[in-house]
């Protein structure tokens, strides 16, 4: 019956809240991507071998091509396979002031690796209610919360403002000293406006209630999701113990 | 319970509408240090002084968040929705949250004991604020050891692990702090000149 | 829709209102809503209405902690004043006049459920309501979007759809359709109308009184802090133009408010340019019925300069098939047509279909544009358009730069502060009404003075060529007039003026022709 009513007012299959745009074979809830990206960070300036490496590189695509999206993680990995290609033969090779510049940062970027994929299938596979939605199950007050909803709400606006006072800007001739503050001035008093309009309009419809929000994402652990965080568990043991000697 | 917000000084808990408020200069301070974090990666030296150039350029979103907001919460909060984010997009190590989440404390005691409204107080929070950034280079230090073991394994020429090494020494690691700090109090101080000029002037703050 | 309960579910007692500065904002303002009533409040910009709305919402005082509030409130039982906002949020719901700045998620699903989040109301609750408000305000288009693409009125029709959602007792509309065109001002229309039908009460302060003339059961005039006046709609309605403008007022009637008398634009090379100098003949009319002093001021004192350019070529901008594109296609119909210099051209079009888009396009904002554009008989590229036209933007906070008034003319003069340039801005500046705010910073103008500063600013790069993209948004009757009357002098200043707009009495006022704006022909229709 349920089901019928829902054909009829149109508005689709399933639930309209915590709707997702895509399901794999795996639907991971995303505090066990959160605890997936922990077991990652650990692992990032663990001693581990080349061969460990490989293995958790490709270990991390599998994860991201089981939970939707396969050309996310053969694009990873065949990044990764650049990335190595170039530390190892292209700036030795070269030398000279690309590879100065560069090292460090494709050195870093290569030891953070395993974070980058991680992090790269959480963002995609969650929206940011989602996410809050599971921080606020692991008990990130709403303190935190409300400032990083609100951050993340805000960057498209700011991207927009920015983009109308580069016009302002390019149609009055400003002189080049003046151009860094000519920008920020009106950038931060839209902030500021902004800020006001919307404490306004959230207080309005009841932010401060101090009852805890309902959870309309439906969050839940599944064994699917014990499984992925035993086996990140495991490989973070593995690596220390053996990680180096492979 | 209402009407005195602006004139008493006595910290209360943030309300739904600073968080707000936060939220939004939060997200220019990100922009910001998102922009930084992109340079950093040119330049091993630009990494290593990246904090500083942060602190330099992010003092109008810091100090306006602390005039519009003087309550305890202000900065950690701006400090840990960063992190939170660089974090759950795999840019952040445990270390750089630890910096982060130390310096904020720090900086939120400053502030408490200056009474959130002096400029003094909040500039200097500011610059304390800005080491929680130096957690980003700091494994060049802290996991000095392997960091080199992997880039000469990578066959990097013993020139540029000279130079490297050079620039991982202790007394760099003391530079990029006192840098940074520096660097903190100019920001702020660039922050006051705007507030002056402009912000005052507009009924901002 | 008559209530036939009577009990007051809002109700105001001799409130008195009074700001820092002593000013009385309110003064004995004394105004009861019944459970399923509609109130219009009506009158001049700042008489107060707003502030009324604030006293039923609580926002007086909790967000303007400076004004002191006297008198008793009482909304659904409850003292705004005195109990949380939260409380109170579960029987009134607010709709602003900017839709930018309501939403809190970045999915508009999500945002429908915001406010029964906040409550902590069971999951499938929030469901079955969201479904219900969905499916009772016809309001499927507004399901699965990204918010920030959306269209400014689909945005207010998802602030109204998810404070609808958490059932308040009580709407409260502060402006709402400041920023939209006719047709998202008929959806928000049928959405009011909507809920007025479950027997909700709707608190309404608003400019454009047509849209709400079969709504409203009664309209409350408010002057200078005083509830000055009640009409039934039909008495309202039956006020003739010259009693109704008196009061401040805009058009009652749709037929009024929508009507277009002047010609079409976009005719080609044939039209003729004379249209300026009829229309002129309005205006002195609108100038002696309400007597403004600083209009003949600024008429005498706009100086008149002419093209830089030989007799024989035509003065003005021509439009030859341009339009824009975007992703490879034209984003509307391409325009061919001839603003002479002195003329003004209003764009009318619906909302998202690209009027400001031709504006930044002439301007030479957009990077891709098809057709071409000249200016006084001389072809201009992306870059002579960028230092020949300027553009009033609709925010114009967006284009206001400098730390004073002054200064903010002198960066547009060339960054020069010899004495010429100064007397130059200063005789731009009294011309504009803004001699005594020299000293001011930019941004603590009021919205009109803003617009009056960007123009003047336009007036000393010497540019002929002026893009006005509503400007006209949110204003009263007297504010409009008043800007309609600055468009034909700065004409008369030999400008050639475009100007977009979804306001047809301000179009009829200072136009002389208008040009529809049409959808590309390739595109599909399909959206969403």
């Amino acid at each position: 019956m349920e089901a019928r009513a829902l054909r009829r007012d149109g508005l689709g299959e399933g639930t309209l809240l915590g709707r997702r745009k895509r399901k794999g074979f795996l639907a991971l809830d995303p505090r066990t991507l959160m605890g997936v990206l922990v077991a990652a960070s650990v692992l990032a300036f663990a001693e581990k071998s080349l061969t460990v490496e490989l293995c958790l590189v490709c270990a991390a695509g599998l994860l991201q091509a089981l939970a939707g999206y396969p050309k996310m993680a053969a694009g990873f990995v065949a990044a990764y396979a650049a990335l190595l290609g170039i530390l190892c033969f292209v700036f030795p090779n070269i030398g000279g002031v690309a590879a100065t510049m560069f090292t460090i940062s494709f050195t870093f970027s290569r030891k953070i690796y395993l974070c980058l994929m991680v992090g790269a299938l959480l963002i995609s596979d969650s929206s940011v209610h989602r996410l809050g939605a599971a921080l606020a199950k692991l008990r990130l007050p709403q303190t935190v919360l409300v400032p990083l909803t609100v951050t993340l709400r805000y960057f498209p606006t700011l991207k927009e403002e920015a983009s109308h006072i580069r016009d302002a800007m390019a149609l009055r001739e400003i002189p080049l000293r003046n151009r860094a503050e000519c920008f920020a001035v009106p950038l931060v008093m839209s902030a500021a406006q902004t800020a006001e309009e919307l404490a306004r309009a959230a207080t309005c419809r009841g932010i401060e209630n101090p009852a805890p929000s309902t959870d309309t994402e439906r969050l839940a652990m599944r064994a699917s999701d014990w499984t992925v965080l035993g086996l990140s568990a495991l490989a973070v043991a593995l690596t220390f113990l053996f990680g180096g000697s492979f | 319970m209402v009407g005195s917000d602006t004139v008493s000084s006595k910290p209360r808990a943030l309300k739904g509408r600073d968080l707000i408020t936060i939220g939004i200069f939060t997200a220019l301070y990100f922009v910001v240090n998102f922009a930084c974090m992109l340079v950093s990666g040119l330049h091993p030296y630009l990494w290593v002084f990246m904090p500083a150039l942060d602190a330099l350029l992010a003092g109008i979103p810091f100090m306006l968040a602390c005039a519009k907001v003087p309550k305890f919460g202000t900065v950690l909060v701006m400090g840990m929705v960063p992190s939170l984010v660089y974090f759950v997009t795999g840019m952040f190590t445990p270390l750089i949250l630890g910096t982060m989440l130390a310096s904020c404390l720090v900086a939120e005691v400053v502030r408490a004991a200056t009474r959130y409204r002096s400029f003094l107080g909040n500039a200097l929070a500011y610059a304390v604020f800005g080491f929680g950034m130096c957690g980003s280079p700091l494994p060049v230090w802290a996991f000095h050891d392997s960091f080199m073991a992997q880039i000469s394994s990578q066959g990097m020429g013993a020139d540029y692990l000279a130079t490297l090494e050079a620039a991982a020494t202790p007394e760099m690691m003391i530079a990029m702090f006192a840098v940074t700090f520096v660097c903190g109090l100019a920001g702020a101080y660039l922050a006051r000149g705007m507030f002056r000029k402009h912000f005052v002037k507009a009924g901002l703050v | 829709m008559k209530a036939g309960n009577e009990e007051a579910v809002v109700s105001l007692s001799h409130v008195c209102c009074t700001a820092p500065s002593g000013k009385r904002i309110l003064d004995d303002v004394s105004l009861a809503v019944r459970r399923g009533e509609c109130v219009l409040l009506v009158g001049r910009s700042g008489s107060g209405k707003t502030t009324i709305t604030k006293c039923i919402n609580g926002l007086v005082p909790s967000f303007e902690p400076g004004i002191r509030m006297e008198g008793r409130v009482r909304v659904c039982g409850l003292d705004p004043s005195a109990c949380e906002m939260y409380e109170l949020a579960k029987h009134v719901g607010s709709v602003f006049q900017n839709p930018k700045s309501q939403f809190f998620n970045l999915t508009s699903n999500d945002e429908l459920a915001f406010g029964l989040e906040t409550q902590g109301v069971a999951a499938d609750e929030i469901e079955r309501r969201v479904r219900e408000t969905v499916s009772s305000l016809g309001a499927k288009r507004l399901i699965d979007r990204d918010v920030s693409t959306m269209s400014g009125g689909e945005k207010q029709s998802l602030v109204f759809a998810s404070i609808d959602a958490s059932r308040p007792d009580v709407f409260v509309l502060d402006e709402p359709t400041a920023n939209l065109d006719a047709s998202s001002v008929r959806a928000l229309h049928d959405e009011i109308a909507s809920v007025l039908k479950e027997g909700k009460s709707v608190v309404i302060a608003e400019h454009r009184l047509y849209f709400a003339m079969d709504l409203a059961d009664r309209a409350v005039l408010v002057e200078n802090g005083r509830i000055a006046r009640e009409f039934a709609p039909e008495e309202l309605a039956s006020l003739d133009r010259r009693e109704r403008e008196l009061l401040g007022l805009r058009a009652t009637d749709p037929a009024d408010a929508l009507a277009i008398s002047i010609p079409r634009a976009g005719g080609g090379r044939r039209e003729k340019a004379g249209g300026a100098r009829h229309k002129d003949g309005a205006r002195q009319a609108d100038g002696a019925r309400h007597k403004k002093t600083g209009a003949k001021r600024r008429e005498s004192s706009l100086r008149r300069e002419d093209c830089p350019r030989k007799a024989d070529g035509e003065e003005g901008l021509r439009l030859s098939s341009f339009t824009v594109e975007r992703d490879g296609k034209a984003v509307f119909d391409p325009v061919s047509l001839f603003v002479p210099n002195g003329g003004v051209v209003g764009v009318l079009g619906e909302n998202g279909i690209g009027k400001s888009t031709l504006l930044r396009g002439i301007a030479g904002l957009e990077r891709r544009d098809a057709g071409t554009v000249e200016f006084c008989g001389k072809r201009l590229s992306r870059k002579d358009r960028r230092r020949a036209a300027s553009l009033v933007m609709q925010d114009v906070n967006h284009q206001l730069f400098s730390d004073s008034v002054l200064n903010e003319c002198l960066l547009a003069a060339g960054g020069r502060n010899d004495g010429e340039t100064v007397a130059r801005a200063k005789e731009a500046l009294a011309a504009l009404d803004l001699s005594d705010l020299l000293d001011v910073h930019p941004m603590a103008l009021s919205g009109g003075q803003k617009q009056r500063l960007a123009i003047a600013c336009a007036l000393l790069a010497r540019k002929r060529l002026l893009l006005l993209d509503e400007p006209t948004s949110g204003l009263d009757f007297d504010r409009m007039v008043e800007v309609a009357r600055l468009v034909r002098s700065l004409a008369r200043a030999n400008i050639a003026i475009m100007l977009v707009t979804h306001d047809h009495e301000f179009l009829d006022r200072c136009c002389d022709e208008a040009l529809f704006l049409e959808r590309a022909a390739e595109e599909s229709p399909d959206e969403r």
